[in-house]
């Protein structure tokens, strides 16, 4: 199972097989009270187990107590009938899914007020990303961090709850923490997502720096402060920013900043503005090698997670690829997809901006509500747009790459790639970090989703043929002939295997 | 004994080795006398047979007498036996009657209080609780009769069709024991009509008898019972029937029937598939109808008025089927009995204009209801449980769709179709209960398998419970006070799902019930405290406050439960922990 197969596979029989344990229940049923178990189970009791009961952790931990009562005490405290335990198949539970976990929030001593924030989200337990990373991140003297993980895996939740542990509330006033953003959607998120899981933090401020956000010669008086890194060198440039008490530094969607000439510039410039950071921490669901050898210059000595490239894809998402008759005809597929099957929130993908605004007038004539963003509108604007994407106002988001990075609407359910993504000069080349973190935007946490990419020529089909083979996946193909039969095929993969899990293992 | 003197001591014995001991010697002594009256004759073969003959019939009749004494005291035994059951079951049947009779007391008082003020028309609403002794129940949903007798008569043929129909098995003994103990309110003595029946019966407590009126309505439920036990104890027998009650009161009474309701359901669907398979345009027809319902359920959003298109696309679809020509050859097959998808069968409408007044309705319209449902309670699991606002509009359109009297029967509303599926989805609402963690529970509980016969995730599961909880809430807490039409499914159901699941004892609490509730409640606590009022306030202290204490420690499912508690407290300022 894991990295101590030994003892949990032992354990996970016992546990599962019906017969075994009702076997064990039976033979051990007469043996008066708990107070004699049977050796061996002594003996699993009694071995350096901590490493197996936290490894299977949490809620799980009771099964486990559950699963005691059974062998030890036969059917003392429960019903005459057996009952078998459930195999641990949830998502958490499986050491193979980027949500694995083996403790609880509790366990990782993260601060009550924090944690209550946490529940309120529904989060229940931490994610691999957030069990690994956290007790680095918490730990003290503070270390630097470069973390990777698939997207929809709690890394906003990390961070954050790294920051919210670093600050001196006494100090209300003075910016602590900062976080660096490559879109100014992103970084209004990942405020929203401090104000969450700090909604139970007393005295907690918090501040967005991004265009048009803060005042002329206003000074930042929060203790975090999240935004944009050009906005942010002005306003330390114009001293509106105070920097002298920085604790933590994060940038999400690192590679993407640090490789972007523009916004790299403006990140290195704002660290060298600071004079002390303790903490700087590097996110992202992808690091492509040379954008990683900048990140260990940029956050020097740091603890690394990284993953291997076939682990970047998230089973939960469920890839098809349509096969349109030509460009235009691509509209009314688009539109016939959405009777299809049960979808929440949906973003599609192009590439140009007018194409953008025609999908939008064609959907909204079907009776969808529509919203699209792209560089066309300013600051504000996108503010607003992106909200009532956020709050389901609107339930189709039609943009182009400004954010196909790290938006998390936990109700989208499809992402459309109406154009795939291309890269390099003249788009000659396809573009799989993009599709990635595109397709990212679905299967949030474990969530299904469905992704399906439109190929109509010679150049599409073979772009996607190319990302397919880079993360090693199959695409499932739909056709438009007829739509009953494309609505059970649609039905059957988004049924086919569990979510969360990657397709590989 | 001095058996060793006999001189015919060897043969004596043996010739009748079967007797049994004391009759052997009884023999001897006789044949003793015999000897010495005539020693002579004493050897000679008469006066063995005779002797033998003699003692044979000793043999017999202490034997027989034996046997006699036996049977005199099993059949001792077995009066008294009898007698103790008929004393235990008499018992029993007075608690039951005092029982049922304080029920119908208290809503005859409750009836009277409403009685008073005469109240105004109301909208009217489905017959009330099926349970008289669910006593939570708030007296809103009641329709005031004009007397309490005949609201008791109305409700008793109200319900008399449906065990006939549906459910011959289910006889409540409270049911059958309301209508003649209604005419009472006290006590009843002996009532002429329940004495001839009583006739057969043992005589032997005349006393106690005259007390026990409906004895014979109860005789055929006892035996009705999957284990008689007639030798089990006096408080064996006092813990099933509690047993019993305690179940009674913890579901819904139609529980079971919405199970039988989903498959009918299922089966009308693969009927529609075999009829598109026959006939392409059917098929067609059907598909493009389906899709459009599919559709639009997914494109409902918050926000007022913003669904109008929505519906009316959904209604079109609907009245399109009422109205579609069917292809000839299955005109006698499209049409469908809705009794068979409801809990109790209404009555024909005596007012005009009743759509559907009669025993059949299209059944592609109640396909399409169906299909309203299948893919709204799927938007619920999907968008609802990431964000449970989505379903606040999923809920308003499904409640105005169903109470829409042209897609009711006999003007009562289709909503059970909905609700078979919330009962198989998420049994927790009806106050069915498992372990989370055993194969078994997870069952109970509605933990859904994935096509390989893998339990789904934990977070797929939680993600249904909590879009299928908020759906929930969404449907019942719908307020009609201001519409002519009646509500298909009114608050008081929320109650009973709250009821249900809070009620439940300490070591069978599950994480599905702690979500569940946490997505009831959430964003409806202000809908909730309007119908309820002070009550309703106090159910929350229980929900949020009492409740989660039920769960074992560091139950993080009832954590965020307690948070919820915490989040009004900031929010609203409505405090629950004084109570």
């Amino acid at each position: 199972m894991s990295e101590t197969p030994k003892t949990s596979g032992s354990l996970a029989d016992r546990i599962t097989g019906p017969a075994a344990s009702k076997l064990d229940a039976a033979t051990t049923s007469f043996t008066p009270g708990a107070a004699n178990p049977s050796s061996s189970w002594a003996d699993e009791v009694a071995s350096p187990v901590g490493t197996e009961s936290k490894q299977l952790g949490g809620t799980v931990e009771q099964a486990q107590l559950d699963g005691a009562t059974i062998p030890l005490a036969g059917s003392g405290l429960h019903d005459a009938q057996y009952e078998v335990e459930v195999k641990l198949s949830d998502i958490q539970g499986d050491v193979n899914s980027p949500l694995f976990s083996v403790s609880t929030f509790e366990e990782l001593g993260i601060n009550k007020d924090i944690l209550q924030g946490l529940y309120s989200m529904n989060f229940k337990k931490p994610s691999k990303i957030q069990e690994k990373a956290l007790p680095l991140l918490l730990a003290n003297p503070p270390a630097n961090m470069i973390a990777q993980s698939q997207s929809g895996t709690g890394k906003t939740a990390a961070f954050v709850i790294t920051i919210l542990s670093r600050l001196d509330y006494t100090r209300p006033h003075q910016p602590q923490a900062l976080c660096l953003a490559p879109s100014r959607e992103l970084a209004r998120q990942i405020e929203g997502v401090v104000r969450t899981i700090g909604q139970f933090v007393e005295g907690l401020t918090i501040q967005a720096a991004v265009p048009g956000a803060v005042e002329r010669n206003a000074r930042l008086q929060a203790m975090v402060v999240v935004g944009t890194p050009g906005t942010v060198m002005d306003l330390i440039k114009r001293r509106q920013f105070d920097v002298s008490n920085m604790k933590v530094m994060c940038l999400d969607e690192a590679d993407n900043m640090l490789d972007q000439q523009g916004l790299g510039d403006q990140c290195l410039r704002v660290k060298q503005m600071i004079p002390r950071i303790d903490q700087i921490l590097l996110f992202s669901a992808t690091f492509p090698d040379g954008v990683m050898r900048y990140a260990q210059q940029f956050s020097p000595s740091a603890n690394e997670i990284k993953l291997k490239r076939d682990e970047l894809t998230v089973g939960g998402i469920k890839q098809m690829y349509m096969d349109c008759p030509s460009d235009e005809g691509k509209y009314d597929i688009l539109a016939s997809l959405y009777g299809l099957m049960t979808i929440g929130s949906s973003i599609i993908f192009v590439k140009k901006k007018d194409t953008a605004s025609q999908i939008a007038a064609r959907l909204t004539q079907d009776g969808h509500k529509v919203v699209a963003v792209h560089s066309a509108f300013e600051g504000a604007e996108r503010d607003s747009i992106v909200e009532d994407f956020r709050t389901g106002k609107a339930k189709v988001l039609i943009t182009t790459n400004v954010l196909a990075r790290g938006i998390d609407v936990s109700s989208v359910s499809m992402v459309i790639n109406y154009d795939i993504p291309m890269k390099g000069r003249s788009d000659s080349e396809p573009d799989p970090e993009t599709y990635l973190h595109r397709i990212g935007r679905t299967g949030r946490f474990g969530r299904v989703g469905v992704s399906i990419s439109f190929v109509f020529d010679r150049k599409s089909f073979s772009a996607l043929s190319e990302i397919a083979k880079h993360y090693g996946i199959d695409l499932v193909k739909l056709d438009q002939d007829d739509w009953d039969k494309t609505e059970a095929i649609v039905k059957d993969v988004i049924k086919s295997s569990r979510a969360g899990t990657n397709l590989q293992s | 004994m001095s058996r060793p003197s006999f001189p015919g001591g060897a043969t004596s014995p043996a010739s009748s080795p079967n007797d049994p001991r004391p009759s052997d010697d009884a023999a001897d002594d006789s044949a003793m006398a015999y000897y010495e009256s005539d020693w002579d004759e004493r050897n000679s073969e008469a006066t063995h047979a005779a002797a033998l003959a003699k003692s044979k019939a000793l043999h017999d009749a202490v034997r027989e007498k034996a046997v006699g004494t036996l049977q005199i005291e099993m059949l001792r035994l077995e009066t008294e036996r009898l007698r103790l059951q008929r004393i235990q079951t008499a018992e029993r049947v007075r608690l039951e009657t005092e029982r049922a009779m304080e029920a119908v007391r208290i809503r005859e008082e409750e009836n009277k209080a409403k009685l008073i003020p005469k109240p105004p028309p109301r909208v009217p609403t489905p017959p009330p609780p099926k349970q008289p002794v669910q006593q939570p129940t708030p007296p809103t949903t009641t329709p005031a009769p004009a007397n309490p007798q005949a609201g008791e008569s109305a409700q008793a043929t109200s319900q008399a069709p449906t065990p006939n129909l549906f459910q011959p098995s289910q006889k409540q003994a409270p049911q059958v024991a309301v209508p003649p103990n209604s005419q009472q309110p006290t006590i009843p003595l002996q009532t002429p009509a329940s004495n001839p029946l009583q006739a057969p019966s043992q005589h032997q407590h005349g006393s106690q008898q005259q007390n026990h009126v409906p004895q014979p309505t109860q005789a055929p439920s006892t035996l009705s019972t999957p284990k008689p036990e007639p030798s089990s104890s006096q408080p064996d027998m006092g813990k099933q029937t509690a047993a019993q009650h305690q179940r009674q009161k913890t579901l819904h009474p139609s529980v079971d029937l919405y199970v039988d309701i989903h498959k009918r359901l299922k089966m009308l669907r693969a009927l529609i598939r075999k009829y598109g398979e026959q006939i392409p345009q059917f098929k067609k027809a059907t598909g493009d109808m389906r899709r459009a319902i599919t559709r639009s359920v997914g494109q409902l959003t918050e926000g007022r008025d913003t669904n109008k298109d929505q519906i009316r696309t959904i209604r079109a679809q609907l009245d399109a089927s009422l109205q579609m020509t069917v292809p000839p050859q299955l005109k006698e097959d499209l049409l469908y009995t809705p009794a068979l998808l409801m809990t109790t069968t209404p009555v024909p409408s005596r007012e005009d204009n009743v759509p559907h007044n009669g025993d059949t309705m299209p059944a592609l319209t109640i396909y399409l209801l169906n299909i309203l449902a299948k893919a709204s309670i799927s938007q619920l699991c999907s968008e609802a449980g990431a964000n449970p606002n989505a379903a606040e509009p999923i809920g308003f359109v499904l409640v105005s769709i169903f109470a829409t009297p042209r897609y009711c029967f006999r003007g009562a509303p289709l909503i059970d179709i909905l609700m078979a599926k919330f009962r198989v989805l998420c049994p927790v609402l009806f106050g069915l209960r498992g372990n989370d963690k055993t194969e078994e529970g997870r069952a109970r509980l509605g933990w859904k398998k994935d096509a390989n016969g893998n339990w789904i995730s934990e977070q797929e599961h939680n993600d249904r419970m909590t879009g299928l909880g908020a759906g929930f809430a969404s449907i019942s807490l719908r307020d009609f006070s201001k519409s002519s039409m009646r509500n298909p499914w009114p608050a008081i159901n929320y109650w009973y799902a709250l009821a249900s699941i809070s009620c439940t004892p300490p070591g069978e609490t599950s994480s599905t019930q702690f979500v569940v509730l946490k997505a009831l409640i959430d964003n409806y606590t202000n809908l909730f405290v309007r119908f309820f009022g002070d009550m309703g306030v106090r159910a929350l202290h229980v929900v949020l406050e009492d409740f989660p204490r039920k769960a074992p420690q560091g139950n993080v499912a009832a954590s965020s439960l307690q948070v919820l508690a915490a989040k009004l407290r900031r929010d609203t300022g409505l405090l629950l922990a004084a109570g």
